[in-house]
């Protein structure tokens, strides 16, 4: 992976510091990626479960999304 | 006024020096005017012609100006605290994965507003609150946004996490943020208006809101990437307070 640089600029000083991440941080920072990485995962599933399922009610009736639609609306 | 006058006095070769001329221009160490208006009459004419680095007091609104040449410039007192909107900062951050910026919030104002002008967001943004230089991981951010894009993106939200999602997809853009409380022992709340485009072609403009649950007080905010660790943004910013009063 490549790493980018952070900065840091302090209002009271004026002092301007770009430094890489250190390990905490990196750690902190690959952690939470692969958090919001699970977590995108996880909500792409229960919505594709819940896309199946309105798909089997749709098959069920024998109407498209589309027609369905035009029902509702 | 005592030190108030309507001319500065001019003198011609072999003109009587009155000590009325005298102390009106020896008295007052700088012109003193009742207001900008008496001021502009008393340059020019039989009067000294007005010329750059001609300084002067105004009584309607106890400044001390320079002129620059081209316009009258207030050198102060500089704005009391309770005049509006004050500048606190600017800066620009290249090329980061985030950029913080501390020491920022205090108690001379209650809320802020920072606006972001982005050359490469890189895509979505988030914004994290601090404070004395630490950037807070407590996953106590609630936010949602609303988003009108090309090909169209709905809006997300979440609860209980570490940062606010501020600008979705965006390459080149602004973000306008407000900022309710953040330096205040209650929640910190913003709101946010951002606008943009994807890769130059495509427009998206969005709002969002979020609430910190808890009753820190901050002193800094983090403008992060997406790809934090990795990733590159490039924006300037300002920070600016909001009077209380």
């Amino acid at each position: 992976m490549n790493i980018s640089q952070i900065e840091i600029h302090d209002v009271i000083s004026g002092e301007i510091v770009r430094r890489d991440l250190n390990e905490t941080e990196l750690a902190d920072a690959q952690a939470e990626k692969a958090q919001a990485e699970k977590d995108a995962k996880a909500k792409a599933k229960t919505e594709q479960v819940l896309a199946d399922k309105r798909q089997t009610i749709l098959d069920r009736l024998g109407i498209t999304a589309d027609e369905l639609k035009t029902i509702l609306s | 006024m005592a030190n108030t006058q309507t001319t500065v006095p001019k003198f011609t070769t072999l003109e009587v020096l009155t000590s009325a001329a005298q102390n009106l221009t020896a008295g007052t160490g700088c012109p003193v005017f009742a207001n900008a208006t008496t001021r502009n009459a008393a340059f020019g004419g039989a009067n000294k012609v007005l010329a750059e680095g001609q300084i002067c007091y105004l009584e309607s609104t106890n400044v001390v100006q320079l002129y620059d040449g081209a316009a009258w410039q207030t050198v102060g007192p500089a704005p009391a605290a309770s005049s509006g909107l004050t500048f606190i900062t600017s800066g620009t951050f290249s090329a980061v994965s985030q950029g913080t910026v501390t020491a920022c919030f205090n108690s001379t104002y209650d809320n802020y507003k920072v606006i972001l002008d982005g050359t490469n967001f890189g895509g979505d943004l988030y914004l994290i609150f601090g404070a004395g230089g630490t950037i807070s991981t407590a996953t106590n951010t609630d936010w949602a946004t609303t988003n009108s894009i090309s090909g169209g993106v709905a809006g997300v939200s979440a609860v209980n996490q570490s940062k606010a999602l501020i600008q979705r997809n965006a390459i080149l853009g602004t973000i306008n943020i407000e900022i309710v409380g953040p330096n205040l022992a209650q929640e910190t709340k913003h709101s946010v208006i951002s606008a943009g485009c994807i890769s130059g072609t495509s427009g998206i403009s969005g709002t969002s809101g979020a609430v910190v649950k808890n009753s820190t007080q901050f002193t800094d905010f983090t403008i992060r990437s997406d790809a934090h660790p990795s990733g590159s943004i490039t924006f300037s910013y300002r920070v600016y307070g909001y009077a209380n009063s």
